[in-house]
């Protein structure tokens, strides 16, 4: 029971952070046909961001407390993403709209980029960030940090407000129409270029929440983003390309997964057994759990 | 096809391999170089393959790793010749491509994309897992004749570059061309685009796994390592910065980003810069490649002499990219 | 103007125990909520022209897609010959030799006339086995133009390209999407020249669709109304454009 109720913990807060990373990579494909291997490195930059400022912070600023400083990573980091997004959507998403090839090819370049000057700014070796919160809480036999609790909150509150966004406010619903078809989107008249944007954006930040997020549970390194970005492709084709809510389930099941195969095997291990898991459901489900029925 | 038609890709070939043979077997700089050229041409021409059905396979590295493995246990265990040992190695990551293919070619585009790179992931985990294979460590001690190796390998891209461009030019080729770019009609004309996509697949594996066979004789050992993403992403970056819509590009893609990083070697390992970088500039500015701006170059020169516009080869120069939008 | 010619001609291929080429039965197709086809029967005989008519928005192209395999029915079958091709993929049903012409990427344009046709040709035993490419260009009147890029084509001969390409897959039944829309009347009367032609010495079946009424009440043995996805009459041309159900779909 105790280790049951451990394991669904642990895998409902990776889960959660799953989910806001393969958020991000599932909008910007759903809008934009953009495969965008450049998520793994914002997210890095993210972490890098939290781990800067929260080392600073306890090193020069002893007066100012950590959650803070947090929270000031929440926003440096949402801001700085952002400027990137804009760039590389002006340099790079606009020039090759829908052209799945071209985009993948200047995002990979980017990210192999970044994370050759995050490795010589930081260097290879991994840094752990400073905790935010201490101390742990016991919950029906299972132990996990307050920082692993605010994480979890936070993420979960991130993805409601994200829902609540996409399914109430008239961008969002506009951002949904572009997801299911461009060209019927701008027959009603949705700006489409505006939109993409927006979707970017929003992306970003949902790489720097997520990459701020789990910094100080983690250790941040260099490749932490490609790692990340190898999950996310994962649970993006279980859900679905371009669901929102697939990428919801998809997060969920692999954050489970992840934390049932750890406890039983070793992470490694587990990665391969989820990866069996996604070859599966192609079989009998090519587009992915909530894709749509036809492709 | 006329005897005439092949003039130039047999004369281009053999040219080639024998100015790599003459560098290779040397002791310059070429010793270093044209092995790794070598092998990444095959592996560019292998991406290039699949590429030509429409789809971008970022597994390429776990086919490489599949055929070097094999070729290394081969060697290791059975002490087989090089040749049987490489052959062994392409054969079975052939079969590795076609229970992959059968299994995932189901989804294609973008899906296909992220499927194949956690695919390549996968392997390389399942590596560091597999004891018997050496583990985290690899495979060490495979013996060869470092001359034989060098010789071996420039000949063997020297008939796979042959057989691709035979391939090009066949009834095989053109279906690869409408399966590309006009999935829809290609089904219209009783084509399966799917067998067509497992075919290219398949035979884009055995390459793949040749090559590996043959790193594995190279360097002597095999670690999980040498075939991360890294490698299917340089590759990649060879076919588009050398142009994907020649099958010289593929060639021309590896010996010159092979080269470069060789001589940059001095500034540490900034590798995946040099790839990054020139994949994203190489994008904007030369979106046909080195090739393929060479081409238009070329192209322009002889049309402005003659005053006309006709394509001055005859032969049906490269798909101009047009595709059908899905319906 | 050659008056269109009411008794089937006779025909080289035996037909198989006299049953229709082609029987839909009571197929229906929803997107969503809204019916697109809605309980379609219809049959295709031996070297008919069938003509298939219908305001914007009708379902014709739906019912093409599904004829052909691009989508699959939601109910109701699809037999050809004999033999159920329901939900089986396009590529398959061209095989068991229905072949269709596509509306907008009906050629490949960077290679040429008869690099097309070789393509198709070449890729089915069933192909191979009919028609040389030699005499499907010579059918289409494409033979001057074998070695021309079908990128440079005029928009008639890109026409009748497609429909080399869609032969060169040796078909029992010809389906024919729009294969008049955009051309003049000279290109058009050069299609429908081809199509009868086709009929008359190949024996070839054919389901036609297009909005050139005029066209096609000339061309059609027989003529089917689809209006908001269901079949509202079907009989041969003379009677059909004084249905009134006809008139009231056009006009109302």
């Amino acid at each position: 029971m105790d280790l049951f109720v451990q394991m669904t913990v642990n895998g409902l807060q990776i889960g959660s952070v799953y989910i806001l990373f393969a958020l991000g990579l599932t909008l910007i494909f759903g809008v934009m046909q953009v495969v965008n291997f450049a998520h793994g490195a914002l997210f890095a930059i993210a972490a890098y961001t939290a781990y800067v400022i929260l080392t600073y912070g306890a090193d020069h600023l002893p007066g100012v407390p950590a959650w803070l400083l947090y929270i000031g990573s929440f926003a440096v980091a949402t801001v700085l993403l952002g400027l990137i997004g804009i760039a590389l959507y002006y340099a790079f998403f606009k020039r090759f709209a829908g052209d799945l090839i071209s985009t993948l090819i200047v995002t990979i370049g980017f990210a192999l980029v970044v994370e050759v000057i995050v490795r010589e700014t930081f260097s290879a070796q991994p840094k752990s960030v400073p905790p935010v919160v201490e101390g742990r809480l016991s919950l029906l036999g299972a132990s996990v940090t307050w920082e692993r609790v605010v994480i979890f909150v936070v993420a979960i509150a991130v993805t409601v407000a994200v829902a609540a966004f996409v399914r109430t406010t008239m961008t969002g619903t506009a951002l949904r129409a572009v997801t299911s078809d461009a060209e019927a989107a701008a027959l009603q008249g949705i700006n489409v270029t505006r939109i993409a944007l927006v979707g970017v954006l929003l992306a970003t930040t949902l790489a720097a929440v997520a990459g701020v997020l789990i910094a100080p549970a983690t250790v941040v390194t260099p490749t932490m983003g490609f790692e990340f970005l190898m999950k996310g492709f994962v649970i993006i084709i279980l859900g679905g390309l371009g669901s929102l809510t697939g990428a919801i389930y998809g997060g969920l099941l692999v954050g489970m997964a992840e934390s049932v195969g750890t406890q039983m095997l070793d992470l490694t291990t587990a990665t391969i057994f989820t990866f069996c898991v996604v070859i599966l459901v192609l079989l009998f489900r090519p587009q992915g759990l909530m894709g749509h029925a036809e492709l | 096809m006329r005897s005439s038609e092949w003039l130039v890709p047999v004369g281009v070939t053999a040219a080639a391999v024998v100015i790599g043979l003459v560098t290779g077997l040397g002791d310059g700089v070429g010793a270093l170089v044209v092995p790794w050229i070598c092998i990444h041409a095959l592996l560019a021409m292998a991406m290039r393959l699949v590429m030509q059905v429409g789809e971008i396979n970022l597994a390429v590295g776990a086919f490489y790793g599949i055929g070097a493995y094999t070729a290394a246990q081969m060697n290791l265990l059975l002490e087989a010749p090089l040749l049987v040992s490489v052959v062994a190695g392409g054969l079975l990551a052939g079969a590795a491509a076609l229970v992959f293919g059968g299994l995932v070619l189901r989804v294609s585009g973008a899906a296909f994309i992220l499927v194949s790179f956690a695919a390549n992931e996968v392997l390389r985990l399942t590596l560091t897992k597999t004891e018997w294979v050496g583990g985290n460590s690899g495979l060490v001690g495979v013996f060869a004749d470092p001359r034989a190796v060098v010789t071996a390998m420039v000949i063997v891209t020297g008939v796979v570059a042959l057989l691709l461009v035979m391939l090009e030019r066949s009834r095989w080729g053109r279906q690869f061309a409408v399966v590309e770019n006009k999935p829809l009609l290609a089904s219209c004309a009783g084509i399966n685009p799917r067998s067509v996509k497992l075919i290219a697949l398949v035979a884009s594996g055995v390459i793949c796994g040749v090559a590996g066979g043959l790193f594995a004789h190279y360097s002597s050992v095999v670690a999980p390592p040498d075939f991360s993403y890294m490698i299917s992403i340089s590759v990649l970056a060879f076919v588009m910065i050398g142009g994907r819509d020649h099958l010289l590009g593929a060639v021309v893609g590896a010996a010159v980003l092979t080269y470069l990083t060789e001589e940059m070697r001095m500034f540490g390992a900034y590798e995946p810069v040099i790839y990054g970088g020139a994949l994203m500039i190489a994008m904007v500015l030369m979106p046909k490649g080195l090739v393929g701006a060479a081409h238009d170059v070329l192209r322009r020169v002889t049309d402005s002499r003659r005053g006309s516009s006709s394509d001055p080869t005859g032969e049906p120069s490269p798909a101009p990219r047009e595709k059908e939008r899905a319906s | 103007m050659s008056a269109p010619t009411p008794s089937v001609p006779p025909a080289p291929t035996p037909p198989r125990a006299g049953g229709p080429v082609l029987h839909l039965r009571s197929v229906s197709r929803a997107f969503g909520g809204l019916k697109a086809v809605d309980d379609v029967t219809l049959e295709l005989h031996e070297g008919e022209i069938l003509g298939l008519i219908g305001p914007n928005g009708a379902g014709k192209s739906t019912l093409f897609n599904i004829i052909s395999g691009v989508h699959p029915a939601s109910t109701g079958s699809v037999v050809l010959d004999g033999r159920d091709i329901t939900g089986l993929s396009t590529h398959a049903i061209t095989r068991r030799g229905l072949s269709r012409t596509l509306q907008d990427h009906g050629v490949f344009a960077p290679l040429t006339v008869r690099a097309n046709v070789e393509a198709v040709h070449g890729a089915t035993r069933r192909s191979r086995a009919g028609r040389s490419v030699q005499d499907l260009l010579e059918a289409c009147m494409l033979a001057d133009l074998a070695d021309t890029v079908a990128g440079d084509l005029p928009h008639g001969c890109e026409r009748r390209l497609s429909i080399a390409i869609a032969l060169a897959t040796s078909p029992r039944l010809l389906c024919l999407d729009e294969p008049l829309s955009g051309l003049n009347e000279e290109e058009t009367s050069e299609v429908l020249d081809l199509v009868r032609d086709l009929r008359g010495s190949w024996g070839m079946t054919v389901l036609f669709i297009d909005h050139n009424m005029r066209a096609v009440m000339r061309l059609c043995d027989r003529v089917a109304v689809l209006d908001r996805g269901r079949k509202i009459c079907d009989g041969p041309p003379h009677e059909v454009q004084k249905d009134p159900r006809m008139i009231e779909a056009y006009l109302g």
